[in-house]
């Protein structure tokens, strides 16, 4: 879909391309899954309420994966889901057409989840167990080696228990990179910190969790 | 525990820029250092590991919820209901200082008002227009 520039001058053009608006959004329906963030966007805050949908279905499975290793529990993951997608259609209107929607959106996440954190209504913790056995991609690229896959699954699970022992704000960074692929610049604006700072943090995060993995591993003899 | 500068300095630049980025002198550091090769394989495990940690799909059910749970109005329009009560005290108020002599007159003035509000929402939706182009 592409929205052709107007350039208007005076009033009645003005008047004429409101016109032609109200027509072009009801003839995009059917592009609205090829549509940019910023053009979904656009069209909700006319009323169109088939392009949050849009935007809701692409973007629920990392909002809610992001909240779950957040709160370690699928309930409150997905309330708090429902919550952010709330809470950013209301907000629509203050987000900037030019920025990146995914780091703002993410933001509202971590807020929330963060904010569920503190109040401590989080609900119980989902076992390490359960979340490894729920876990489709957790198979090693050579499954058929029993004693490999067993190996595989014991260093998982002592990386999410070592996860776990984290501080939350600290781990939520650390899974932003490393399991959600973001990029410095939008873990800085989802965290609003600087790109230096969560490098830092970044390695920090990194030298621990080897650190407790050392100590574990040593433990077990 | 870092040896020497040399591990330092491997460290913080395979940090930075990647293993793949390094200069030939350090690039050569991972050959002669048992520590910093053990802590190279270490971090690509974890981060192997974490990569491959679960991802869960999100169910129809779900999807439902929050669709069902968005406010009926659009955004912009959520920001504006102020506007209506304020509309509507504004126009009492000038009923009050301006009597209407008939209810032709009134509904005159009512249609007038009417009018002026679509031309403003038109062209408030073009200027959006531009805005997104």
């Amino acid at each position: 879909m592409s929205t052709k520039a107007l350039k208007c001058e005076t009033l009645p053009e003005l008047f004429l391309n409101g016109l032609g608006v109200i027509a072009r959004r009801h003839l995009t329906r059917e592009n609205l899954d090829s549509a940019t963030d910023g053009e979904l966007i656009t069209l909700t805050l006319r009323g169109n309420p088939r392009a949050y949908e849009v935007i809701v279905r692409k973007y629920q499975k990392l909002v809610y994966n992001v909240l779950y290793q957040m709160l370690q529990n699928h309930e409150s993951a997905a309330d708090v889901t429902q919550d952010t997608f709330v809470r950013a259609f209301k907000a629509l209107n203050t987000f900037r057409l030019d920025a990146p929607f995914k780091p703002w959106l993410l933001r509202i996440a971590s807020n929330s989840g963060l904010n569920k954190i503190r109040e401590g209504k989080s609900r119980e913790h989902d076992s390490l167990d359960y979340m490894l056995e729920e876990n489709a991609h957790a198979e090693p690229a050579s499954g058929q080696n029993v004693e490999v896959e067993v190996e595989w699954r014991l260093s998982q699970s002592m990386v999410a228990g070592a996860l776990q022992k984290l501080p939350p704000r600290q781990r939520h960074i650390f899974l932003l990179r490393y399991q959600q692929d973001l990029s410095y610049a939008e873990i800085a604006q989802v965290a609003d910190e600087s790109e230096a700072s969560i490098k830092s943090l970044l390695f920090r995060t990194r030298e621990r969790l080897r650190k407790m993995l050392q100590d574990e591993m040593q433990v077990k003899g | 525990m870092v040896s020497n500068d040399n591990c330092n300095e491997f460290r913080k630049s395979v940090d930075e820029f990647g293993i793949a980025a390094l200069s030939a002198s350090l690039g050569q550091h991972i050959n002669d250092c048992v520590a910093c090769a053990r802590w190279q394989e270490e971090n690509q495990s974890i981060v192997m590991m974490v990569d491959a940690m679960p991802q869960f799909d999100v169910s129809e059910q779900l999807t439902q919820r929050i669709l069902t749970s968005l406010p009926r109005q659009s955004p912009s329009m959520i920001s504006s209901t102020f506007l209506i009560p304020a509309a509507v005290v504004g126009a009492a108020a000038l009923g009050a200082v301006m009597p209407f002599e008939s209810i032709e007159g009134l509904a005159s003035s009512a249609v007038s008002l009417l009018a002026l509000f679509m031309i403003h929402l038109l062209i408030k939706s073009a200027r959006t227009e531009e805005m997104v182009a």
